[in-house]
This record gives C-alpha cells, sequence and structure tokens, in this order.
C-alpha cells in the first residue's frame, strides 16, 4: 500500500508539472459549460411549451366557468356535459434536463385527453432533424460532452501513462526496482484519474448547478457516472500502454479504441438490433389501426341506422341517450382494437429490451443512458409518461362513465374536483435501478480492462 | 551473490543465450565482453527478472529470480546505458523516487543529499531538473541509487558507453568504490581496456555462448584484445 502511495505521490508531482493537462481541463470545462448553456436553453423552451399546453387545459376550464356564469338561472347548457370537459396531461422536463436532452425529443411531451376520444392521445411532435450534425451525434448537451469529448480529453491526458517511460528508457530503471508492474500502473492510473478526474468533476456540476440543474442527489449520481467513465478510459489508457512500446503506438491505439467504443460500436449495435428485431412500423400500425376502427365505426352506424329513429325519453334525460350509446361504442371499439395495440406495444417492448441489454456491454451508451435517466430525458420516463397518460384517460373514461349513470352534468363548482393528472417520478430519482445497473455495467467494464492490464503485465516489463 | 547454472534463453528457434555457468562474489566485478548479440543484455534482463529463462537458473543474494523477482531486486541495482530519469523532476526527487520504489531503508533528504554527494553529483545540481544533467551527471544518479540502497549486486549494461573519458575514469572509480564495499557487480561492456582495468574477471561471450573466463589481473591489454579478436572472428 505504501509503495501504491509512493507511486501516486511522484505520479502526482509529475502532472503538476505537465504544462498541457490544465488546458485539457479548461478546454473540458469550456465545452461542458457551452453543453450545459444548450441543455439549459433547451430545458427553458421545453417547459415553455409545455406550459402553453397546460395553459390551454386550465384556459379551457377557465373559459367554461365564464359561460357558467353568464348562463341565466335554471339554464341547462349544452356544454355542461362531462365529454367537454379538456385534459391535457404533460410531462415537463425534470430538474436536471440541462445535463441532457437525450430521448426526450423522440418521445411525446403533451397528451389531449377527450373523455369520448380515441387512444391517440398523443400530441404530434417535431424533432429538429434538420440538422445532419444533430442526427449524427444528437444535441451538443452536457452529457454530450461528458460521452464524447471527456474520453478524448482523458485519452489525450494519458495515452503516454506508461509508453513514453518505455520510450525514453525510464522504464528500465523503474521495471529493474523491486515494484510490481500491476502496482507500478495502479499507481500511476490513480493519480491521473485524481488529476484529471477531480477538476472534471467539479467543473461538470460547477456548470450544471449554474445551468439550474441543482438536485444534490441527481448532481452526486452525475459524479458517480462520470468517476466511473473517466476510470474506465484510464483503465482502458492502462491496458493500452501494457503493450505499446511507443507513445505514437499507444496514441493510435487510444483514437482507434475512442472510434471503436464511442462512434463506431453502438452504431454496429444498432444496425445488428434493426436487423434481428426490427422496429415496427409506425406506418403500418397507424394504418391498421384506421382500417379496423373504420370497420368498427361503421358497422356501429350501421347497427344504430338499423334501429331506426332514436326514441327520446320522457322525461328526456340531461344526457342524451345517443350520446350513451356512442359511450358504449367507443368501449367497444376500445376493446375490440386492443389486441392489435398489445401486439405493436409488445414488438417495441420487445425491441427495446434488448437494445436495453445491450447497452451494458456498450459502456458510452451505458454512460449515456445514465445521464439521461438522472437528466429525465430518457425513453423510460417518456414511456411512463405515456402509460400514465394512458391510465389517465381510464381515469377519466370512468370518471364521465359515473356521471353518465346519474346523469349528472358538470357545474361550474365541478370543475374543482375534476381528475387531474400528475405525473409520478421514477423512484429512487437519480439513483433509479436503470442508474444503477449502468453504473454497474461501466465499473464492471472497467474492472475487466483492469483484469487485462495484471494479466498482460509481463509485456509492460519488456525494455 | 550472482549466479547463473544452465541459463538458457531462447527466442523461437534463435538462442539468445545457451546454458550460462557464471558467479561473480562479492567484492568482484565480472566483465562480460562480446559483441552485439552476443547474450549480454539477454543474461542481465534475465538476472533483473524481466525476461523468463527456457531453462537454468539465476540466483541473486540467494534468491531464484524466477521465482521471487521482487526479493531478488531489493538489494540489486540495474544500471543501463543511459540511465533515463524523469526530466521534469529534479535529480534530488528523481532519487527520492526510485528509493521509493527501491525500498531503501532511509529516505530522508539529508541521506539522499549524501548519497548524491557521495556518488560525485555537485550540490548545486541536486535541485536542477535533470533535463539539464549531461549523461555523466545521470549515471551518478544512478550510482546514489546505489549507494542509497546498499545494494549487493549491481548490473551494469555499457555503462560507460557515450561518456567522455573523464567521466569514464570517475564513473569507474566510483564502481571501484561499490566493489570495495563488498558489492558484486556484472558489467557487460565493449571496453576491453576499460574491463582489464576494472575488473576481476573476464568473460568472452560469442553466439550465446560463455567461451572464455579470465582472471584480469592475469591478461594484458593487448593479450585480452588479441584474444577478444580471435573469438570474434572464429564466428565470423
Amino acid at each position: 500500500m505504501s509503495m501504491l502511495a509512493a507511486i501516486t505521490r511522484h505520479e502526482l508531482r509529475r502532472s503538476l508539472r505537465d504544462r498541457a493537462l490544465p488546458w485539457l481541463i479548461i478546454l473540458f470545462a469550456a465545452l461542458a459549460a457551452y453543453g450545459a448553456w444548450n441543455g439549459a436553453r433547451w430545458a427553458e423552451e421545453r417547459t415553455d411549451t409545455v406550459q402553453i399546453v397546460a395553459d390551454e387545459a386550465t384556459d379551457g376550464i377557465a373559459k367554461k366557468r365564464e359561460q357558467f356564469a353568464e348562463l341565466k338561472p335554471g339554464a341547462t347548457p349544452g356544454f355542461a356535459g362531462p365529454q367537454f370537459t379538456p385534459f391535457r396531461p404533460v410531462l415537463r422536463p425534470g430538474v436536471m434536463a440541462p445535463l441532457s436532452i437525450g430521448q426526450a425529443e423522440a418521445y411525446p411531451y403533451a397528451a389531449r385527453v377527450a373523455p369520448m376520444g380515441d387512444i391517440r392521445i398523443f400530441d404530434a411532435f417535431k424533432v429538429d432533424v434538420d440538422n445532419p450534425a444533430v442526427r449524427a451525434a444528437g444535441r451538443f448537451d452536457l452529457a454530450f460532452v461528458i460521452v464524447f469529448v471527456l474520453p478524448l480529453v482523458l485519452m489525450a491526458a494519458t495515452f503516454d501513462l506508461w509508453s513514453r517511460e518505455r520510450e525514453r528508457g525510464i522504464s528500465a530503471m523503474v521495471v529493474s526496482q523491486p515494484v510490481s508492474v500491476t502496482t507500478l500502473l495502479a499507481g500511476k492510473a490513480l493519480s491521473r484519474a485524481l488529476v484529471l478526474l477531480t477538476p472534471i468533476i467539479l467543473a461538470t456540476l460547477a456548470v450544471l448547478y449554474v445551468a439550474g440543474a441543482r438536485d444534490l442527489a441527481a448532481l452526486a449520481a452525475v459524479a458517480l457516472v462520470v468517476a466511473a467513465y473517466g476510470a474506465f478510459w484510464i483503465a482502458l489508457a492502462s491496458l493500452i500502454n501494457v503493450f505499446a512500446k511507443r507513445s505514437t503506438e499507444a496514441a493510435l491505439a487510444g483514437g482507434a479504441a475512442w472510434l471503436t467504443i464511442v462512434v463506431l460500436a453502438p452504431a454496429l449495435i444498432l444496425a445488428t438490433v434493426d436487423i434481428i428485431v426490427p422496429a415496427p412500423s409506425a406506418l403500418q400500425f397507424t394504418s391498421a389501426y384506421q382500417a379496423q376502427s373504420q370497420d368498427i365505426r361503421k358497422a356501429q352506424r350501421l347497427a344504430r341506422e338499423a334501429k331506426g329513429p332514436e326514441v327520446i325519453r320522457d322525461p328526456a334525460p340531461n344526457i342524451p341517450d345517443r350520446t350513451r350509446g356512442f359511450l358504449k361504442d367507443r368501449a367497444i371499439e376500445d376493446r375490440t382494437l386492443a389486441p392489435l395495440i398489445r401486439r405493436h406495444e409488445e414488438a417495441l417492448a420487445e425491441r427495446r429490451a434488448v437494445l436495453n441489454s445491450l447497452r451494458l456491454f456498450l459502456p458510452a451508451v451505458a454512460t449515456q443512458d445514465a445521464l439521461d435517466r438522472i437528466a429525465g430525458s430518457d425513453a423510460d420516463r417518456a414511456l411512463s409518461f405515456q402509460a400514465q397518460a394512458m391510465a389517465f384517460m381510464k381515469v377519466t373514461k370512468d370518471w364521465m362513465a359515473e356521471r353518465f349513470d346519474r346523469d349528472a352534468l358538470l357545474t361550474s363548482d365541478d370543475y374543482d374536483h375534476i381528475p387531474k393528472f400528475e405525473f409520478k417520478e421514477p423512484p429512487a430519482g437519480a439513483f433509479q435501478t436503470g442508474v444503477l445497473i449502468d453504473l454497474a455495467a461501466i465499473l464492471a467494464a472497467g474492472l475487466l480492462l483492469a483484469a487485462g492490464v495484471a494479466l498482460g503485465r509481463r509485456a509492460a516489463t519488456t525494455i | 551473490m550472482l549466479s547463473a547454472n544452465g541459463l538458457t534463453k531462447t527466442f523461437g528457434d534463435f538462442k539468445a543465450l545457451d546454458g550460462l555457468d557464471l558467479n561473480v562474489g562479492a567484492g568482484e566485478i565480472y566483465c562480460l565482453l562480446g559483441a552485439n548479440g552476443a547474450g549480454k543484455s539477454t543474461t542481465i534482463k534475465l538476472f533483473l527478472g524481466l525476461l523468463q529463462p527456457t531453462s537454468g537458473t539465476a540466483i541473486v543474494n540467494g534468491v531464484d529470480v524466477h521465482k521471487d523477482p521482487l526479493a531478488a531486486r531489493r538489494r540489486l541495482l540495474y544500471i543501463p546505458e543511459m540511465v533515463a530519469l524523469y526530466d521534469e523532476l529534479t535529480g534530488l526527487e528523481n532519487l527520492a523516487y526510485f528509493a521509493d520504489l527501491g525500498q531503501v531503508a532511509d529516505r530522508s533528504p539529508a541521506r539522499l543529499k549524501a548519497c548524491l554527494s557521495e556518488a560525485g553529483l555537485q550540490e548545486s545540481a541536486f535541485d536542477r531538473r535533470v533535463s539539464f544533467y549531461s549523461k555523466g551527471m545521470r549515471q551518478k544518479v544512478g550510482i546514489a541509487l546505489a549507494i542509497a540502497k546498499e545494494a549487493k549486486v549491481l548490473l551494469l549494461d555499457e555503462p560507460t558507453s557515450g561518456l567522455d573519458p573523464q567521466a569514464s575514469a570517475e564513473f569507474h572509480e566510483l564502481l571501484n568504490r561499490q566493489r570495495d564495499r563488498g558489492a558484486a557487480i556484472l558489467m557487460a561492456t565493449h571496453d576491453l581496456f576499460r574491463a582489464r582495468e576494472v575488473g576481476t574477471t573476464i568473460g568472452l561471450m560469442r553466439t550465446g555462448k560463455l567461451r572464455r573466463v579470465l582472471p584480469a589481473a592475469s591478461v594484458t591489454a593487448q593479450d585480452l584484445e588479441a584474444l577478444y579478436l580471435e573469438e570474434m572472428a572464429t564466428a565470423a
């Protein structure tokens, strides 16, 4: 242990005299600040957009109350039917949204729940796909800086962890001392990790704090993810240095590793998954849904017509029987279409499960996933919103059915008690299971590399 | 202190060292002479435990190097042809680091400075970065480490190659002091005359084999040169 401490101390002293390191850290901090600013700007825009949607429902209700106020005593307005109540479930950006835009642009963030409408409740949304750079690498947010730029910074600072000494002949003096190469490389890696990751993590947390992402638990989770991902890259640099005898070899190997791990492997894996478990066609699903829906509605219309003209009860109910019939028809339609929807969702879920498990073998993807989850811009949160919005739609339908059963029209005061949508965040917040799994995957990859260093140690003693 | 018994190293079909038997006792300087590729450096690397022998054993201070290389290196010092040090650190800082690695008992700055002085380094150079050091000054840091470690075994690989005559003479003087202290020294060199001058035993190597072993005092410089050339001519 004292040997490890001695090596670490020595390497710290050397690192602190390295003139390039401060510039690398400044470069990272500058890019991180820009990324966080970009993320904050996006979060602000999204928050404003969501607020406009939410205000739409609030304004709708306020308008109804005004209409009630204008009614003459004893009047029964048509708009008091519960089926005309506006509901607008929305998914607001999380507190840590400036960290990562992630998958947030690929999923809807608002729904329009009409109690008598069909399941197509989510607002059409537009992703900025005009910019090819955005399409290729996503937004330039802080997560992008961490996943793509951080490895380059770390590689630039550690690619010659041991190869430089081999190149300059210092290794001969070092390996002839009673110290194991494993301890030596561990000490070197540890000192570089301290010198590089400490300011990098602090810079990351500082820019996030300034950008408004101030959840302490989430900031701790970000620090852990950056530390784990950074440790992975330093372990990789150590492994490269076991075998590279020249700094140029080590630099080339480091560059190739970055390209493979950050760019090529995720793209290749995605392409492979596309072949093995292709994404179900949204177009085909929509077409099939519409065709089946039209058939059902046509059959229902024909059945109504076959019954002849509607007989109005005496006394006439507040809510017409025709409307009740319409609600029943919708329930039948929902039940009939359910298997089609279920098959589509199962196909999507199967593909997501494959992608989710493969991320564990890709440290860059696991890191992006962890940051997305902490930021609340991950697919699971978006899907959870969809599921919660769908569940809320059922709540509104049940609420409406109950009023139909009671033949109860809405009053102005009822608007204080209508169902309200409130998005439930995943339990455990920033330390949710997905983040812990990602962290475990990144750490396991780092440990695997460390084991490679230990196994290949003999190659590092070649002088 | 230092012995090789049937030490053999092959790289594929190439036999770099072929059944080397060698003993270097305390207070002895054993000079290995031979052309490039004769097996001198391979011998040293095997004693350092940086290569695995194909067969045979290498013993340092009674420790089988390949069974416990760390224990074998504890009281051993290796000085390569060019003592490369950390340029961004001072001579004293370099010595302190290598003393840490070498598990030197007394690593106090005072002791390390005393070692540098004993090795002949000027005091004004202690706190200067070694990027300003000459080759001779770097070799002195190496010797200072030997002093600090109280090394019982010194392995030197062409240590005076490229040194000017004065620096070379100073280095050999330091070596003699280590010998007098009881260190066993194995030195690979091309310098026949210095070998005869400082060595107690001279071994002539060719194609991985130790061809001749001579007490240094028993041959004149001219005889040694003649023998060396004769061996090399046989090789050709």
